[in-house]
């Protein structure tokens, strides 16, 4: 029973994995919390279900799902939040008019009633974990977490291209000393954070529902995950998600109204030990060299 | 070969921090860019950099106005900032900040700096301040930059530290043109060549450092904020 219930937290903490470690990047380099990314999860999420119902395969629903995403916040980030870049509050504020345009767009052309997301084939099928069944989707969602953070890590740390992320991630002002243009970085970390929502909203569907207020549902808890994770840290983010994933099924499985309470506690338990998050920058060490 | 500001005036948050800044520095030399805290040395070296905005004058490079190009291209034009807080990526590793510091492979530096090859995979967060310092040199060697603007390098240093740097920079000035801005007086006096002086925004005066001390500004300049120092 209790390995039943283990398991359900890590395919969660997987969702949440792909679902913040976007958002995470982005605030990294551009220094805005990008509620767009709720907007993005939305598209994906109904792009998959799309996708499926026309006979796709979930495996290409899924990267149409990224790939719509990353091309919408391309467009974003070049068309709204370029001309904006000296104007973090200006940002932030786009990037909640974005969600909340594309939500109502959603809303208009779907309607705002739940769709069941159609699961065929191994998908819908279970395995017996525990002396019970544990569906095998739960297993893929695990799967895809776990490929997301190695392809992550391989960008990120054994890239040139990886290297000057993170040196933006860390310090524009230094970045730009050392002669790496930080400009194409922003719109490439964007894009990314753009397809990882897509993706995470192409998991959600079989298991969350298909539904115009999903977007806004699951950003509190992205919010938590990269707090407690440490702003910009993918690592933090991994650890993070682990965190509430597992809070959220164990204490949903013993005190199902808790589940939300207790990740907020454990967000605010971290802000006030460890504001930088677990695994962040300390404060002042951020682009310390910024005018 | 030389950089060159010219009548260079400055704002920050609106206010003017420099108003006439003039000096020429050679290749294969170090200046020293003296003065009280506050006088503007440190704003002088983010302007040549583009991080401060030019509100008059002109930065020469070689002949080439740098009018308002970005930070990133004037450090792909040749010019190089190491800041006073080291200019080091702290979340990478001595190995990655150097691969990102530009042109050469990184095992080029262990020539002149032996020192980082036991510290290669270390977080540069947990280097020492002088082991900091000597990978931001070890940067700015890699980079292939013509021209060097290093801030207070001394700052907080050990006299042995201090003896090494003080030596990697003379090393350093074979192949490049180092503006170095200092208020330890006896590191800048070992290892510059010439000097010149700000006050309130403003170069008053230059000359070679073995003549610093006769300058009529030097009392005023340098009445405050100033350390002798260690000798380097």
């Amino acid at each position: 029973m209790i390995e039943n219930v283990v398991l359900a937290g890590i395919s969660l903490a997987a969702f949440y994995f792909v679902l913040s470690a976007g958002l995470s990047l982005v605030f990294g380099i551009m220094g805005v919390l990008n509620f767009a990314s709720a907007g993005y999860f939305l598209l994906g999420l109904y792009a998959s279900w799309y996708l499926l119902g026309h006979h796709s395969g979930f495996l290409l629903a899924a990267v149409g799902a990224g790939v719509l995403a990353g091309v919408v916040a391309l467009i974003v980030e070049y068309v709204l939040l370029r001309p904006l870049y000296r104007n973090p509050g200006g940002q932030l504020l786009t990037t909640l008019g974005v969600m909340l345009i594309l939500s109502e767009a959603v809303n208009w052309v779907f309607g705002p009633q739940i769709q069941q997301e159609p699961m065929r084939g191994i998908l819908a099928a279970t395995v017996p974990i525990g002396g019970l069944p544990f569906p095998v989707y739960r297993i893929v969602l695990i799967g895809s977490g776990l490929l997301i953070y190695g392809l992550l890590l391989i960008l990120l740390r054994g890239t040139s291209l990886g290297l000057r992320v993170r040196a933006g991630v860390e310090s524009q002002t230094l970045a730009e000393l050392s002669g790496i243009r930080v400009m194409p970085l922003r719109s490439l970390v964007y894009a990314l954070g753009g397809v990882l929502a897509g993706l995470a909203g192409a998991l959600y569907g079989p298991f969350g529902g298909v539904y115009p207020g999903a977007g806004a549902d699951t950003l509190l808890l992205t919010f938590i995950v990269v707090v407690i994770g440490g702003l910009g840290s993918v690592g933090g983010t991994l650890v993070a998600s682990l965190v509430i994933g597992l809070a959220e099924a164990l204490v949903g499985f013993y005190a199902p109204n808790l589940a939300l309470t207790v990740n907020v506690l454990a967000m605010i338990v971290v802000l006030v030990l460890r504001p930088q998050g677990l695994l962040g920058q300390a404060p002042g060490r951020r682009d310390t060299h910024a005018a | 070969m030389t950089l060159e500001l010219k009548g260079v005036q400055a704002r920050l948050q609106g206010a003017p921090v420099l108003h006439a800044v003039d000096l020429a520095l050679q290749r294969g030399e170090v200046l020293a860019l003296l003065g009280r805290n506050g006088a503007g040395k440190t704003t002088t070296l983010r302007t040549i950099m583009g991080l401060t905005d030019l509100s008059s004058g002109q930065v020469t490079l070689e002949g080439m106005s740098l009018g308002t190009l970005p930070t990133w291209q004037r450090a792909r034009t040749g010019l190089y900032l190491v800041p006073e807080d080291g200019g080091v990526f702290q979340e990478m590793t001595v190995l990655e900040n150097l691969r990102l510091s530009g042109r050469g492979q990184p095992e080029q530096v262990l020539g002149a700096f032996p020192e980082l090859r036991p510290l290669w995979q270390r977080r540069a967060a947990l280097l020492s301040g002088g082991e900091r310092k000597i990978l931001a040199l070890a940067r700015a060697a890699l980079s292939g930059s013509r021209w060097l603007l290093i801030d207070e390098p001394s700052l907080g240093l050990a006299p042995a530290v201090l003896r090494r740097l003080g030596q990697a920079i003379r090393e350093m000035r074979a192949t490049c043109g180092i503006l170095l801005v200092e208020q330890n007086l006896r590191f800048a006096q070992a290892v510059a060549d010439r000097y010149v002086l700000m006050q309130r925004g403003a170069t008053v005066d230059r000359g070679q450092i073995a003549d610093l001390r006769q300058s009529p500004f030097f009392a005023q300049a340098m009445s405050f904020g100033s350390r002798e120092g260690d000798p380097a």
